[in-house]
Formats: structure tokens, sequence, C-alpha cells
């Protein structure tokens, strides 16, 4: 019964946590650019993710291990410093879009300046840190962000063309606007396998104890919550594909994406949307400052652990406090949290291999993965799908962003 | 065998991308038709009481900036005579008409705007025409 109940409350955060700045940002723009043409972006990013969950579990219950702690162990500090250093850098402008986002959710209901909400937006974020439990972030918080279902009522009013969308789910190149499409694709599996969501759930794992028994429930938490999470980044790029596309509306603020759901749900829509947009980058933002603190405290040999006191863990604390407190000064400053947002989501696309790749070692070492190594189908899908995703990313930043 | 460099194929990425002044005219129809229906739903939104009054203004704020910077832009581009009036019209007219409209948000007087949206609905036909006239080009 306990474990029925974990499984259950794993699925529902792992729904409730899904959706955040990147996937808002990028489903809406591809919907708008280019209505359901891309939704097999989302559908191969949901994929690849969901067997790198998996395999993050599947680490931590068979070694004891997280992420950053067996990289460290198995190729040495040395290596273990390049994708530390580079990571920490593409996370850290996440962070910042992450705050920019609640802070832009909280500008649209009190009609104040993003700016001025980025540091409280921080201190609150910080605070539920310092002061919670690791419950607040696993649970409590992924469960408010089940608001997010609001994208899915809304993409099923609408009432979308079946047949289109279900042609979306194949790959097939654009009529115009090629770098862009191409820019979006990999902005969306960016925003898709973002590597500090395994940062977060290994080092979760080794924090709630997982052993071999819990690996079973691990893959039903994995390809379940991650499905019906990706559908909820459909149901966003559904609702953008109806309101915004045959109106031509290009995105390029987030008012613009704040009235997606004023047309199915009416005034109801767009406080939901800013409610969705707030929960899901506050749920992130406690997420990936947790995972950089992680990988430093890990990587560093520092006492680390969210459950415990911060006077315990006194540098892991300090790590993700510095990194909240840095992050959200780029919002204060004024950068565009739209453009940041995309920005780093594409990023992330181009430094997944440096993420990944070691990741994928460790899941085929009998050391660490013992009788539960890799198969070759999950080796050969994600390392295919994040290496041609780095390139196109190589290849589409400079033209998305200095012309193209 | 030769390699090509990323940056080679960025390099020839780009180069592909100048496009022809057609293509241009077509390029800013487009970002100024998303400007019009922001501008519509946006006003559209508020109307229905969907959204605050706060939200709405700052949201045409922005429209209306980037709409400031059309003439520079049209201007510095290489785009077929008649084309470029149009879209210079266009761009005037739909500052006017944000700016117009602003001021109906901010004086909360969603009776003034009719005549507005029906300009603007107007000032969009004319920018769909000329992005149809230059798509096939």
């Amino acid at each position: 019964m306990k474990k029925i109940l974990e499984v259950t409350l794993g699925i529902v955060t792992s729904i409730g946590g899904f959706l955040e700045v990147g996937s808002i940002a990028t489903s809406a723009q591809a919907g708008a650019a280019f209505g359901y043409q891309l939704i097999w972006a989302i559908v191969l990013g949901t994929i690849v993710l969901s067997f790198l969950v998996e395999m993050s579990g599947r680490l931590a219950a068979m070694s004891k291990h997280t992420i950053p702690g067996a990289v460290r162990d198995r190729f040495g500090y040395d290596f273990y410093v390049i994708p530390l250093v580079l990571l920490t850098l593409v996370i850290f402008l996440v962070l910042a879009s992450e705050i920019g986002g609640a802070a832009l959710a909280l500008q649209m209901v009190t009609g104040i300046d993003y700016r001025w909400w980025a540091i409280p937006v921080m201190l609150f974020g910080w605070l539920l840190l310092w002061k919670g439990p690791f419950s607040i972030v696993e649970r409590w918080v992924p469960l408010i962000g089940l608001v997010t279902v609001v994208f899915l009522v809304g993409a099923l009013k609408l009432g979308p063309s079946w047949s289109t969308l279900a042609a979306g789910i194949v790959p097939s190149r654009p009529s115009q606007d090629k770098a862009h499409y191409w820019f979006l694709a990999v902005a969306i599996i960016g925003a898709t396998i973002a590597p500090y969501l395994m940062y977060f759930y290994s080092s979760g794992a080794v924090e709630d104890h997982w052993d071999k028994s819990y690996i079973a429930i691990n893959r039903v938490i994995a390809v379940v919550g991650m499905t019906f999470g990706g559908l909820l980044s459909v149901a966003v790029l559904v609702v953008s594909a109806i309101v915004f596309h045959p109106a031509g509306v290009k995105i390029d603020q987030y008012g613009q994406i704040a009235l997606m759901l004023t047309g199915p749900l009416g005034g109801w829509g767009f406080y939901l949307f800013a409610a969705s947009l707030f929960m899901g980058c506050l749920g992130a933002m406690l997420e990936i400052a947790l995972a950089v603190a992680y990988m430093m405290a890990q990587g560093f040999g520092w006492r680390w652990g969210q459950n415990k006191r911060p006077r315990d863990v006194p540098r892991f604390a300090l790590a993700y406090t510095v990194l909240l407190a840095l992050a959200s000064l780029l919002i204060v400053i004024g950068l565009s949290p739209l453009k940041l947002t995309v920005l780093s989501m594409a990023l992330t696309a181009a430094t997944l291999p440096i993420a990944i790749v070691p990741f994928i070692v460790l899941m085929n070492d009998k050391g660490y993965a013992g009788e539960h190594t890799n198969g070759w189908i999950s080796n050969i899908v994600v390392v295919i799908t994040i290496i041609l995703s780095a390139i196109l990313a190589v290849v589409t930043i400079p033209l998305e962003f200095f012309g193209g | 065998m030769r390699c090509v460099s990323p940056f080679g194929v960025v390099a020839l990425l780009a180069a592909c991308g100048g496009s022809p002044p057609a293509a241009q005219a077509k390029k800013e129809a487009q970002s100024l038709i998303s400007s019009a229906a922001t501008i519509r739903m946006t006003a559209q939104a508020w109307l229905s009481g969907a959204v605050p009054d706060a939200f709405t203004d700052k949201t045409l704020q922005k429209v209306e900036q980037s709409l400031q910077q059309e003439p520079k832009k049209i201007i510095s581009q290489p785009l077929p005579p008649d084309a470029r009036s149009t879209l210079m019209q266009a761009a005037g007219a739909m500052q006017r008409t944000v700016g117009a409209i602003r001021t109906a948000v901010q004086q909360r007087k969603p009776s003034t705007l009719a005549p507005h949206l029906q300009q603007l609905a107007g000032t969009e036909q004319r920018l769909l025409a000329l992005e149809r006239a230059r798509g096939g080009q």
C-alpha cells in the first residue's frame, strides 16, 4: 500500500513539476510560429527524458550514488570539473529565467514591473530552501503545480484537429523560416531534457534512501510521470497553435503568451495562466538551485542534504544562496526574460553531451548499475538525440541571434 | 576528403539567409501583422474583462515601443517602393491606434474602443494583402 502511494505521489508530482518557463515559452513560440509542426520535438525530448530520469533513479537505487558523485568517482576530479563549470554556467542562466518567469507572473497580476519582483521571488524561494524540508521541494510545490493541467483543459476546450496534431508527431521540414524552426526544435529539446532534473532526481533518491526494491517504482514514475508531463507541453503548443498561429502572432513578449487561455477560459484563463507560470517557475527554481548545490557539494566532497539544517551543511547552503542571489540580479538589471529563456534552453541543448555522455558510460558499468545496466535501445536513442541536438544548437544559435 | 568547419556551415547558412526585397517586404508585413493581432487580442480580452487594466496597458506599451522602431527598420531595408510606402503608412496608423487604445484603457473607457479596433482591422487587411502579394515572389 505504501509503495502504491509512493508511485502515485511520484507520478502526480512529476506531472505538477514538469512545466516551467522554458517549456511554456518554447512550446508557445513553436505553436504560434509553426502550428502543430514541432510536436515531434516535445515527443522526442520527453522519450529521452523518460529514459534519463529512469536511469538517474536506477543509478541511485543500485549504487547509492548521485550522478555528480558517481561521475567524479568514476572519471576523477580533473574530468569532473569540466562538466561542473560548463553546466553551472548554463544552469545559472536557466535559473535566472525561472526567477524572471515567476516575477513576470506577478507582474501580470499586479501590474508592478517584473524587475521589482525578482528579489522578493528569490527571497521566497531561498526561505523555502533554508527553512523547509526536502518534501517542500519534492512534494508540495509540484503538487500545487498541478494547476498547469489547465493547459490541457484549454487545449481540449479549443478542440484541436486531431489528424493535424497526429501529423505533427512525425518530423517534417518547414516551408519557411528554416533556421528559426530548427532553433525552436533545439530549444524545446533543451527545455525538456534539462540535466538539472536528473541531478535533482538522483540526489532526491539518495536522500530518500532508495534501494533495489525501488527499481520498478522508479520505472513507473519515470515513464508515466514524464509522459503526462510531456502531454502538458504538447497542450501548451496546441493552445498556442490554435489561438496565435492563424492570427499571425509571433511571440516576442510574455504578455502575448498570457492571452492564450483567455479565449477558452475567459478571466479564469488569465489568472490560471499566471498561477501556472508562477508555480512552474518556483518549482523549477528550487530544483535548479538545489541541483547546482548538489553538483558542487558532491563534486568537492562537502557535506550535503536538504533534510539537514543549513548550519550542518554550511557550504551546501551557501552554494544555493549565492546562486539564487546572483541569478536574481540578471533579472533586476533588466535582461529580457523571454530572450534569456529561449537562449538558455538552446544552450542547454548544446551542452547536453557534456552532461549526458559520462552518465551513459556509468549506466553501462556493472560497478555502478550492477545487473541493471542499460539496454542498447536506451543507449542509442539518448546518445543520438543529444549529439544531434547539440550540433543543431551550435549551428542555429548564431543564426537566431545574429541574423539568418 | 575536405572537412567543412562548423563556422563555415554557419557562415554559409547566414549567407543563404540574405533575402531579396520582396521576401524582406513579406517578413516586415508579417511582423506588423503580428503587432496588429497582439493589439487586437489584448484589447478584446480587456473588453471582455478577462485581463486587468495594468496588464493590458503594459502589453500594449511593449507593442507601442516595438512599433516606434519600425520606421527606422523599414527605411534601412532594401524594399520595393510601393511596399515600403504601405508598410510606413501601416506602422504609423498602428502607432496612433495603439496610443488611442492605451488612453482608453488608462481612462477606463471601453465604449471608445470600437472605432480604433475597426481602423486596426483595416490596417491588418492591407498588410495581409501585401503579405499575400509578396508571398509568391
